[in-house]
Formats: structure tokens, C-alpha cells, sequence
């Protein structure tokens, strides 16, 4: 499978040559193959624990507002997300991907058996894309801060009994699947304004 | 004559996700005059907001701008039917936008043919983007299908496309007739309706001269 060295890796040679320089649009070519990916496999888990959890249960009532990086100030739609400046998206889609690592974790120990394996996948692939938004960060002399989301936990909530074990599971998919849009959207027309808008 | 009966959310949809619509089924209306009014809050603000527009997308349906849509968020819609006795409110349905997303089917299907010496011929499958999506952004990143069959046959061949408008098919019967579509889908949402059917007669193999 894709590691970090050979997705985002540049040939052998001096360093800053300018033959060797991979091309913005390459990298940022490669980070929304991943970042693409990472949004179809966080959709089919988020399916997935629908169909075995959430049938009939109207549980989207108890969804409200609680993704754990609801507190970042991301914009909601296309006008929004054009207008932000290329580094405050770029950092936000930093930060998003930052604040899942713990999360990912969790849900690699805790998910039902059918969905582990894409969430190991997942895990892999935004490990691989952290790598790339590093370098995408350092070709647009962009400075990525420290500071994101801290998941604090799995979420307690009052649900009927044996059904409380997976909640927070059906809970963090449902908030992984919003995020890895998020990123996959923010990361597309951040290439159209880095790459196509220039051009 | 009785208060009007309860409506229905029926469905919500995304053409290009930058707007949305609602649609309802009226109750029964009790025989008299009845007025419907349709209001939305999200997650983020549970602030009751009127249908700004009951009309663009015909009869029991509100058309919100893009001042009123949010991707990633989730939404609840409830319709109020009210007449001179009495009014009735449909259950509340919610959705999350991601959910809802389900463009326009593509547009401008053609069929052409290419048989030239260096290689097989192939059925050559070109159409145009949705109404509306905007791919140039990358702000909407569409999948196709296009599926095929002979015309007077049941069964469907089915071809997935990332991204681009264009397809070659490839080992067609000569002098046989085939029917083809083509439907899209965004972010692994829902599918379009399939597009109108074209018809291509695959040309017979002629001899060559000795």
C-alpha cells in the first residue's frame, strides 16, 4: 500500500534544484487522489453503521452539533470557501485532519469488525496526506499552526439499553464523513486557485 | 368541512450543491381553502426561517437560494397546512445536505463510430456536464455510468467513468442497434436519472478489395 515515501517523494538530488522540484499541481494532484479516497471509504463506513445501528432510530436527532471540530469556523458553502484566504483553507484543512488522528484510534479499537479495516485505511491514508499538506504548506510558504480540535472522548448520551456501546461510533462516523468532505471540497478549490486560476 | 388534514415531507434535493428544494404531499384540505407554509432551522441556528420562495419548482415545494444553503449541516423541515377551521403540521424531516445531493443528469449525449486500420473499431460515448455543476471549481467532482444494451434486448452493460465525458466501447455486434445512457453522481451521492436513450446502428464489416 501507498506510504508516505513513495506518494509524496521527490527523486535523489540536491535539495531546492529546481529540476527536482515536484510541481505545486502534482502535489496537490496527489493529496486529492488521497483526500478523495479518504471521503469514499468515510462514506461507506458511515453507511455501513447505518444500516447495522441506526435503522429506525431517528438518531440524526441526537447528531445536533456535536462533531468535535464543529468549533473550528469552516465556511459552509462554495461562495464561502472561495472567498477564504488560500492559507486560512489550507490550514483549516490542516487542523481538521490533525483533530481526527485520536479519533481514527478509537474507532480502530471499537468498530464493528466490518468497518476496522477501512478505518485502518483511513488512518493510513490521512497519515500520507498530513506528509503532503506539509509540503503543499512549505511550497505556498505557509506557516500551519499547532492548534486544532482536541477530541475529548467518546460522547455520552442517554439511548435505549444495548444500544450504548455504539453511538459514539455511530456518532464519530457520521462527523468523519462531514470532515473528510470538508477537506476533500477545501482541498479541490484551493487547487483550482493555486493551480487553475494563476494559469 | 373539517381542519385541513396532516402534509408530508416528501423530499429535499441538491442539484449542484449551492441551493436546495423541499417538496411536500398535501392532507386532505377538509373542503376548504387551504394555505401551506413551510419553515427550516439547522443545527447551527434554531431559528425558525420561512420558504422564501413557494413557486420556482412548481406546486407543494419551496426553492431556497444560496443564501440559505449550508454543505455540512444538518437541516429539519416542517409544513403547516391551515384553513378557516383549523390548521395541521407535518411530521419534522430532518436531513443532513450530504445526504440530499443528487445532480441533473448529464446532458448532450452523442454517439459517433471510429473503425480505422491500426486498431479495433469502438463506439465513441461523449456528453456534457450536468445543469449547473460546477467542475471547474472542483467544487463538484462527478462520477459516471453509462450503461448499454442492444435494442431489442433486456439486459444492460454497465461502464463506471471518473470524471471525464468521454468513453470507448469496444467488441459492438456489426449491423446491430444499440441503446445507451448515461446518469452521474457527486461524493458518492445520489444518482442522476439516466439521460435520454440514443441509438447508434453499428456499420456491417465490408470486404476489403482483393
Amino acid at each position: 500500500c501507498l506510504t508516505r515515501e513513495v506518494v509524496f517523494s521527490s527523486p535523489i538530488c540536491t535539495s531546492g534544484s529546481f529540476q527536482c522540484q515536484v510541481l505545486l499541481s502534482d502535489l496537490f494532484d496527489r493529496a486529492i487522489r488521497l483526500s478523495h479516497y479518504i471521503h469514499s471509504l468515510s462514506t461507506e463506513m458511515f453507511e455501513d453503521i447505518e444500516q447495522q445501528y441506526s435503522e429506525g432510530r431517528q438518531l440524526l436527532i441526537k447528531l445536533m452539533n456535536n462533531c468535535h471540530t464543529s468549533t473550528l469556523n469552516t465556511p459552509e458553502n462554495k461562495e464561502q470557501t472561495l472567498q477564504l484566504q488560500h492559507e486560512d483553507l489550507l490550514s483549516l484543512v490542516n487542523k481538521l485532519l490533525l483533530s481526527w488522528y485520536q479519533p481514527l484510534k478509537y474507532l480502530s479499537m471499537k468498530a464493528p469488525n466490518n468497518i476496522v479495516q477501512k478505518v485502518k485505511e483511513a488512518e493510513e491514508h490521512a497519515r500520507i496526506l498530513q506528509g503532503g499538506i506539509d509540503r503543499i504548506s512549505e511550497r505556498m510558504l505557509t506557516d500551519l499552526e499547532d492548534f486544532y480540535p482536541q477530541w475529548l472522548g467518546p460522547v455520552d448520551v442517554m439511548m435505549p439499553q444495548g444500544d450504548l456501546h455504539l453511538f459514539p461510533v455511530y456518532q464519530l462516523l457520521h462527523c468523519f464523513r462531514r470532515d473528510a468532505h470538508k477537506i476533500d471540497s477545501y482541498l479541490k478549490i484551493l487547487r483550482y486557485h493555486m493551480i487553475h486560476a494563476n494559469s | 368541512q373539517s381542519p385541513p388534514g396532516q402534509p408530508t415531507v416528501t423530499h429535499c434535493r441538491s442539484y449542484e450543491k449551492e441551493t436546495f428544494n423541499c417538496w411536500w404531499k398535501p392532507g386532505p384540505d377538509g373542503g376548504l381553502p387551504t394555505n401551506y407554509t413551510l419553515v427550516y432551522w439547522t443545527e447551527k441556528n434554531n431559528k425558525r426561517i420561512e420558504c422564501p420562495d413557494y413557486h420556482t419548482s412548481g406546486p407543494y415545494s419551496c426553492s431556497f437560494s444560496k443564501a440559505h444553503f449550508s454543505m455540512w449541516i444538518l437541516y429539519s423541515v416542517i409544513v403547516n397546512a391551515s384553513n378557516a377551521l383549523g390548521w395541521n403540521a407535518s411530521y419534522e424531516y430532518k436531513f443532513d445536505m450530504l445526504d440530499i445531493v443528487q445532480p441533473f443528469p448529464p446532458r448532450n449525449l452523442s454517439l459517433s463510430y471510429e473503425a480505422v486500420e491500426t486498431s479495433m473499431p469502438y463506439l465513441i460515448v461523449k456528453w456534457n456536464t450536468p445543469e449547473k455543476a460546477d467542475v471547474k471549481t472542483g467544487w463538484m467532482t462527478l462520477v459516471y455510468q453509462v450503461r448499454l444494451r442492444e435494442e431489442k434486448q433486456q439486459i444492460w452493460e454497465e461502464h463506471i467513468v471518473e470524471q471525464q465525458t468521454k468513453l470507448k466501447i469496444f467488441s459492438l455486434t456489426p449491423g446491430k442497434t444499440y441503446a445507451v445512457q448515461v446518469r452521474c453522481n457527486a461524493d458518492k451521492g445520489k444518482w442522476s436519472e439516466w439521460s435520454e436513450e440514443e441509438y447508434f446502428q453499428i456499420p456491417e464489416v465490408t470486404k476489403k478489395q482483393d
